[in-house]
């Protein structure tokens, strides 16, 4: 993480020395480790602001005076009911719905094109190109294509796909296909990566594989990365900082202080992970 | 276990094995004289009568011109299609306006334009491709518009936020997941293709493979007659075989088609 900071924004932001599987079980005191993984600038991530946020639709707000910094590079989950706007969140800092009212600004966006990515719930790859052709989508128009090709069997590698570059999507399994949609979001070094649930439709196990990958990457390239997810438990394990939004408002800012590479079943975790889900819960209890 | 080679050839062999025991009974009859041959040529009368038919140049005349009415009448009839398909699938101001018509002029058989048509342009080569025209183009159009309608809007949102251009967006998102339904509609109007020309040339050509079987028809050469329906049973299965082949080639990508 000291090292991502100072360094100087690159095109392919795909660092050639990370490794290519990283998910065997971690010591429990990593040297190296970082006692509080709390947000730091860094030189690839984008910054975002939100002021006094509004949202309408066909009259019915959505969201309503919703204050938000989310410095350069930190990992934000985002928890809540469905409906509570969570979603719309999400789309109005990327762009693809405008605010009502109040301001959001993305620091030193300006500086890279393309520099905000989402991945959705489903990997929605076009099934007619090939895996490779389907992590290119995500470098946009333009460019060599020998050049766009290397860079995207880099980020294939990234998710341990290389093998798989020329098969039709067809052919994968729905958690390699969450993969192959996860390199198409990285591939043009992103500095925000918005992910919109996008491993609540695969099994158990796989998704703690996905995790684990999608918290390496980030460490590795130092993007900001703002998670939508139901699964608090899945919002612990990932991010820096948990924010709780209820009827359009953030209701709980939680800063996540366990140290990474974290530990399933870890009892300040866990103590976490209840202490979010009661007040989730109590939203209903009657008022 | 791969299949040898010998399994292999059986079972490309296997469609043909009706066709070929129809022949052979066929005849069978014929030889037998439980059927005559005034009425029924052997299939042994009909490959002679098509040799001689080879041998004068006849066929290949007939043959030529029938196709060439086909192809253009299909280009003409199948474009027009695509590309109002196309229109009103990608504009609703363009459906709007033009969809009720086309609705209406569907519901027309167009086979009954046929008395219209010859009094407009008599026997000629217009008559014949208009009709062709007017046969292909509902398949294809009705077929391109639903393809294009039904592409998952989930993949264009993606293609959206992945900063496609239009022009992007309609090569690699639209068309490619419209196409599966295109080729559905470019098979029916292959059939309806064929089955227009022949009954035109039939009924108002001087040349063409219609024209053929009518004149034989004339001086009682059943045989000719005969060959004649071979001849459109094969340009059936090789239209059909040729369709098959764009879409092993195009729709590889879907497990429903080729083996990716």
């Amino acid at each position: 993480m000291l090292a991502t900071a100072l360094r100087v924004p690159d095109d392919s932001q795909l660092r050639e020395d990370t490794p290519i599987r990283d998910l065997k079980p971690r010591g429990v005191a990593a040297p190296k480790a970082p006692a509080r993984v709390a947000p730091q600038a860094s030189a690839t991530g984008i910054g975002v602001t939100i002021r006094d946020l509004r949202k309408d639709f066909d009259g019915h707000t959505v969201i309503e005076g919703l204050d938000l910094h989310i410095p350069a590079g930190q990992f934000v989950a985002v928890v809540g009911r469905s409906g509570c706007g969570k979603s719309t969140l999400l789309r109005l800092i990327l762009g693809l719905e405008q605010p009502s009212a109040g301001r959001i600004a993305l620091e030193s966006e300006a500086l890279r094109t393309p520099s905000k990515r989402i991945m959705f719930q489903e990997p929605r790859l076009l099934p007619w190109a090939r895996v490779v052709d389907n992590v290119a989508v995500g470098l946009g128009e333009g460019g060599r294509k020998a050049e766009q090709r290397a860079k995207a069997e880099a980020a294939l590698a990234e998710v341990g796909l290389s093998e798989k570059a020329g098969n039709w999507p067809a052919t994968l399994s729905g958690g390699q296909r969450q993969r192959v949609a996860l390199a198409r979001a990285l591939v043009s070094g992103p500095g925000l990566l918005a992910l919109d649930e996008p491993l609540g439709a695969l099994d158990a196990l796989t998704r703690i594989d996905m995790q684990a990958m999608i918290e390496r990457i980030w460490r590795a390239q130092g993007f900001t990365a703002i998670l939508v997810t139901h699964d608090v438990a899945e919002a612990v394990a990932m991010a820096d900082r948990i924010l709780v939004v209820e009827a359009g408002r953030i209701a709980l800012d939680v800063t996540v202080d366990v140290p990474r590479p974290r530990r399933r079943g870890d009892a300040d975790l866990a103590a976490l992970e209840g202490r979010i889900l009661d007040h989730l819960l109590s939203e209903r209890a009657p008022s | 276990m791969t299949p040898s080679f010998g399994t292999r050839t059986l079972e490309r062999l296997t469609p043909w094995l009706v066709p070929a025991v129809i022949l052979l009974g066929w005849q069978v009859a014929a030889s037998t004289g439980l059927v005559s041959t005034r009425f029924m040529p052997a299939p042994s009368g009909v490959v002679a009568a098509g040799w001689q038919a080879a041998r004068s140049g006849e066929l290949w005349t007939n043959l030529s011109i029938s196709f060439a009415r086909a192809a253009v009448g299909f280009l003409i009839g199948g474009g027009i299609g695509f590309a109002l398909g196309l229109a009103n699938g990608l504009s609703r101001l363009s459906e709007r306006l033009t969809d009720t018509t086309l609705q209406m002029i569907r519901n027309i058989p167009h086979l009954s334009l046929i008395p219209l048509v010859i009094l407009w342009f008599g026997i000629d080569e217009e008559a014949k491709l208009f009709l062709v025209a007017i046969g292909v183009f509902f398949p294809v159009y009705a077929n391109t518009l639903h393809g294009i309608r039904s592409v998952d809007p989930q993949l264009v949102e993606m293609g959206r936020v992945y900063g496609m251009s239009a022009t992007t967006l309609f090569t690699r998102v639209v068309l490619p997941g419209a196409l599966p339904s295109i080729f559905v509609g470019l098979r029916y109007a292959l059939g309806i293709m064929w089955l227009t020309l022949i009954v035109a040339e039939t009924i108002s050509a001087s040349s063409g493979l219609g024209y053929m079987a009518m004149q034989a028809r004339e001086f009682m050469l059943v045989d000719v007659v005969v060959l004649a329906i071979v001849i459109y049973a094969g340009l059936g299965k090789a239209a059909d075989a040729v369709t098959r082949l764009l879409e092993r080639r195009f729709l590889a990508w879907n497990p429903a088609y080729g083996n990716a």
